[in-house]
């Protein structure tokens, strides 16, 4: 008898132990966060700006960056997004309207599927042997300027873009499409005129989503080729640019601790920027799922 | 005239430039994929894949392409990543499913979504200001250089921790809750039904998960370009700085360089198979065999 209780207090042990351990391994992402908002916060505050630093940051200031990260994520959406629309749009019922083409399905699917996976600057590396071979070609087009990152953007957001519109096209009540095909309407027309509106308000919110994440990008931007000294906000879409996140990278490699401060600093501001995107994309969203509810 | 007859003439027509949507969006997404291909293409005449992938002999100038050393550096950061961050990720999936609350849940959804929104360039910042000395006080200056691959690791462990914890999560749900009831039943412990009845039903998942979480390191650039070091070094010592793959290109990618193209289509090769192959063993049911 005492045998079986001393085996049982030890399995109670175990389990105490184990629950012990899973909690303590949870808190460490919630550590992780605090230290890493605190050491942001405490460096861009400690910042040194001695005169050299200062220089750079009256000329460069984030303004040139904030601009060039604006103009990039807006003209990249609308290079992709109505594509992506009338893609998702073919897609988002494929019995229907793409069912003559399975083949064209099962690429466009694979393709998609792939390609939100590929990391970030391998497309960088893509987009430097597409536009070095048209720059042979037609030497206006030039390389490193506004107009190609937001193709190369574009690109890189052209499947999340697809994905996020199915989903949402896909998430429209099924009232809305069965009333008009009870009145008669056709494939096209129900999903252009019925189902694209009552998607509207999702994919605004998802548009911002994505945005958010693609904001804080840098990598395929380094690779195409970032100048280390902008003055001046874009101009048009042959200049050069410079965005937020590319501007930490650069400022944060630097040994002077100035730039470092500054590399900080522009964290917490870009930080500020995903949290503001994201908010608003959730208060819309949910605003959205609201009102569907309402009308069922 | 009837209604029908128009909606059909403009159906068809938007049908068409429908499809074409479809079209374009694949047509720009293999565009991509050719262009490495056109740029990589003269080099592969020039230089055996073997020597590329073996030797550790890099000397562009004289055409010696060995390139051992940033694929070691990749694949040591990646491991280092992985060490931790899958752990981490199951420890965390299973509070989060088994021992949580409702309410500490969200809130561990929202801490998780802030994680994901956070940016690379951001953990990179914090590798260089907090976790780089941090370690230099820890392990002393003269052993752990400025730069180095633990480091570089560690950060990227966080990093993909958002989304290894994601995947266990949607493993940990895809289990078959029966046993786990059972399990219960038969009068085990909590701890004895995760230890010996959840987690090695939901092994398959977790290798799975591995491989996913393994791809995604490899593929983190930034935080790499920033951390890990510049300049190729074979060595095997995580204290040291040794460029990565995605490093190489961050630094030089601008270039323009042959090894560039290699680099790029390397890298793209191998997180499609590595991809193909996690997809593989999450397909894999356990305890299929003995049905």
């Amino acid at each position: 008898m005492a045998a079986y209780r001393r085996r049982i207090q030890a399995r109670r042990r175990q389990d105490r132990l184990f629950r012990i351990a899973v909690r303590i391994a949870s808190l460490i992402p919630v550590l992780l966060l605090l230290v890493m908002i605190l050491t942001l916060v405490v460096r861009s505050m400690a910042a040194d700006l001695g005169s050299e630093a200062r220089r750079a940051l009256h000329l460069t200031g984030l303004a040139t960056a904030a601009a060039g990260s604006f103009w990039v994520i807006a003209s990249g959406l609308a290079v992709s997004a109505p594509i992506a629309l009338v893609a998702a749009l073919w897609m988002a019922h494929p019995t229907r309207l793409s069912r003559k083409d399975p083949l064209l399905v099962g690429v466009f699917r694979t393709l998609v599927r792939q390609a939100v996976r590929i990391p970030n600057v391998v497309y960088g590396v893509f987009a430097l042997a597409l536009f070095l071979r048209l720059n042979a070609l037609a030497p206006a087009l030039g390389i490193r300027n506004l107009g190609n990152a937001s193709i190369l953007l574009g690109i890189i957001m052209l499947p999340n873009l697809v994905l996020m519109m199915e989903q949402e096209l896909k998430d429209v009540p099924d009232g809305i499409d069965e009333a008009s095909f009870a009145l008669g309407a056709s494939w096209v027309a129900v999903m252009v005129r019925q189902v694209l509106p009552a998607a509207a308000g999702a994919m605004g919110a998802g548009i911002l989503r994505i945005a958010a994440r693609m904001i804080g990008l840098a990598s395929p931007f380094i690779v195409l080729g970032a100048p280390s000294f902008v003055s001046a906000p874009p101009a048009g879409f042959g200049d050069r640019f410079i965005s937020l996140p590319v501007q930490i990278y650069q400022w944060a490699v630097r040994p002077e601790s100035a730039y470092r401060g500054m590399a900080a600093f522009t964290s917490l501001v870009l930080l500020l920027c995903i949290l503001l995107l994201d908010v608003a994309a959730d208060t819309w969203k949910r605003r959205v799922v609201r009102r569907r509810e309402g009308l069922r | 005239m009837i209604p029908g007859a128009s909606g059909r003439f403009r159906s068809s027509t938007g049908a068409w430039v429908l499809r074409a949507g479809a079209i374009l969006t694949t047509a720009l997404l293999s565009l991509m994929i050719v262009a490495v291909v056109i740029g990589s293409r003269g080099f592969f005449g020039r230089v055996s894949l073997v020597h590329f992938l073996f030797s550790a002999e890099w000397r562009p100038a004289s055409g010696s392409l060995g390139a051992r050393s940033f694929i070691g550096a990749s694949m040591r950061t990646a491991f280092i990543a992985i060490l931790w961050a899958v752990p981490g990720s199951v420890a965390l999936g299973l509070y989060i499913s088994d021992y949580a609350r409702d309410t500490s849940r969200q809130r561990y959804r929202v801490i998780l979504d802030i994680l994901t929104a956070i940016p690379a360039v951001v953990y990179g910042v914090f590798a260089l200001m907090f976790v780089n000395p941090l370690l230099q006080t820890l392990l002393g200056p003269d052993r752990l250089q400025p730069f180095n691959t633990l480091s570089a690791g560690l950060v990227l462990g966080v990093f993909i921790t958002p989304y290894t914890t994601a995947l266990v999560s949607t493993v940990l749900r895809k289990g078959r809750s029966g046993m786990r009831t059972a399990a219960m039943a038969l009068g085990a412990t909590r701890a004895e039904t995760i230890l010996r009845v959840v987690l090695p039903d939901a092994l398959p998942g977790l290798l799975s998960v591995v491989v996913l979480a393994f791809t995604r390191a490899l593929g983190e650039s930034i935080i790499m370009g920033m951390v890990a070091g510049s300049g190729p070094r074979a060595t095997a010592n995580p204290l040291l700085a040794a460029e990565t793959m995605t490093g190489f290109l961050l630094r030089r990618g601008s270039g323009g360089e042959d090894a560039v193209f290699l680099f790029g289509s390397v890298l793209f090769v191998l997180t499609v198979l590595l991809y193909l192959l996690g997809d593989w063993f999450g397909r894999r049911r356990p305890g299929k065999e003995l049905r």
